[in-house]
């Protein structure tokens, strides 16, 4: 689908902040993508209001699973949403993210996420893959919590730290990511994502 | 030179034994505490040597502690010094040689201390050369809210499974655990503002 008709699809408009929804300030990002290493952006208040705050309601009524391997990670998991599920099936959706990636999409795999006090996912040996992640946040965080996001190659490229309705796009290109264990300072909060691996 | 550093009930030829069957028989994989192992002024004034030494702050996906910029082999403290003669000296390794039944001729050693979300995740401590792995406790009694628990994984398929032992540090104690495929453990994140101050390292055989 060609981005100019996506931009002026229904379901984007539904859905997304309209800054992002004009032509110019997306290729803006586009290029802001291509240019960082690791390609990589963050995009902030990404969904409009209303929607950021059903879309949080529907996640947080999900049944989450714990899965813990110790030597690999420890968080809960779930599917996503009806609602999310929604948007990233549409086409519109995936035309918006083909255009920041600059690359034609085959196949999207979605989870949601928690991550809480005593979680964490260690980097493995020998990985070497390639693919593109995009995480949406629906929660505020602080770096003293642990949990950020640490992308890694010999030495830390990028760290993210979640911010409510923020998405980050990065290419895993024989790059790992981390999550740093969440430590007793976190209290009670909890770090809530969708997850998306293409 | 056992006896200037080792409480003397450790240094029965019938206790080595004993320890010997504890360590062998162990579950999830050998190992063994010796509680009070090290007579108690001396290894006090040891400790606060270590507290003069510089630490510097470790952290990765995998850890995050303070550890001794230096090996204690290159302590300039007379009296830590000494404490890596006694710990890396044939006597010692000889007794501890007969406690794990496993041969070893070299040590290496680290002061470590982990403040409060300090931790270690599990691992295995798998690397050539590395036996068997020691912890010496130096800090004051760790009740179970403090944190910081050794803990050893059980394993399926030879990957850790669940923490079937724990152990909070307490002053003295020495741990001795075999260095293996299996020998998955963490130390526990330390939740209180107490310090979990600790050398540890490993005996090796090269």
């Amino acid at each position: 689908m060609n981005i100019k008709t996506a931009l002026k699809s229904e379901i984007l408009n539904e859905f997304l902040n309209l800054d992002y929804l004009n032509y110019e300030t997306l290729t803006e990002v586009k290029k802001a993508f291509a240019k960082n290493s690791p390609n990589s952006i963050k995009l902030e208040t990404f969904f409009k209001k209303e929607k950021y705050d059903l879309l949080l309601k529907e996640l947080l009524k999900l049944k989450f699973k714990k899965i813990y391997s110790p030597e690999i990670c420890s968080f809960s998991m779930s599917i996503i949403s009806d609602e999310f599920s929604k948007l990233i099936k549409s086409e519109e959706f995936i035309s918006f993210i083909e255009f920041i990636f600059d690359k034609k999409i085959n196949n999207i795999q979605s989870e949601s996420l928690i991550f809480e006090h005593k979680d964490y996912t260690l980097l493995q040996d020998n990985v070497k893959e390639s693919f593109f992640e995009i995480n949406f946040f629906f929660n505020d965080w602080k770096e003293e919590f642990g949990g950020y996001f640490s992308y890694f190659k010999d030495e830390e490229l990028l760290r993210i730290l979640p911010i409510h309705n923020s998405v980050t796009f990065v290419h895993l290109d024989e790059i790992q990511k981390f999550v740093k264990y969440i430590n007793v300072y976190s209290g009670f909060n909890k770090i809530l994502l969708v997850n998306l691996r293409i | 030179m056992l006896k200037d550093w080792i409480s003397s009930k450790y240094l029965a030829n019938n206790k080595v034994n004993d320890f010997n069957r504890k360590f062998i028989n162990a579950k999830p994989f050998s190992h063994v505490v010796l509680k009070e192992f090290f007579i108690k002024n001396k290894l006090k004034l040891v400790l606060n040597a270590l507290m003069k030494e510089e630490f510097t702050e470790k952290n990765s996906d995998l850890y995050q502690f303070k550890q001794t910029i230096n090996d204690i082999k290159s302590a300039d403290n007379n009296l830590l010094y000494e404490f890596y003669l006694f710990f890396s000296s044939k006597e010692f390794l000889d007794y501890i040689n007969k406690i794990t039944g496993i041969k070893i001729n070299e040590i290496d050693m680290s002061g470590f201390i982990y403040g409060q979300s300090d931790y270690l995740l599990p691992h295995d401590d798998q690397l050539e050369g590395r036996k068997i792995a020691y912890v010496v406790n130096l800090s004051e009694k760790f009740t179970r809210k403090d944190g910081g628990r050794l803990q050893f994984f059980s394993t399926k398929d030879k990957k850790p499974f669940k923490t079937t032992k724990s152990y909070s540090p307490n002053f003295g104690n020495l741990v001795l655990f075999k260095v293996s495929d299996i020998s998955f453990h963490q130390v526990e994140e330390v939740m209180s503002r107490k310090e979990r101050i600790s050398f540890a390292g490993w005996f090796h055989e090269h």
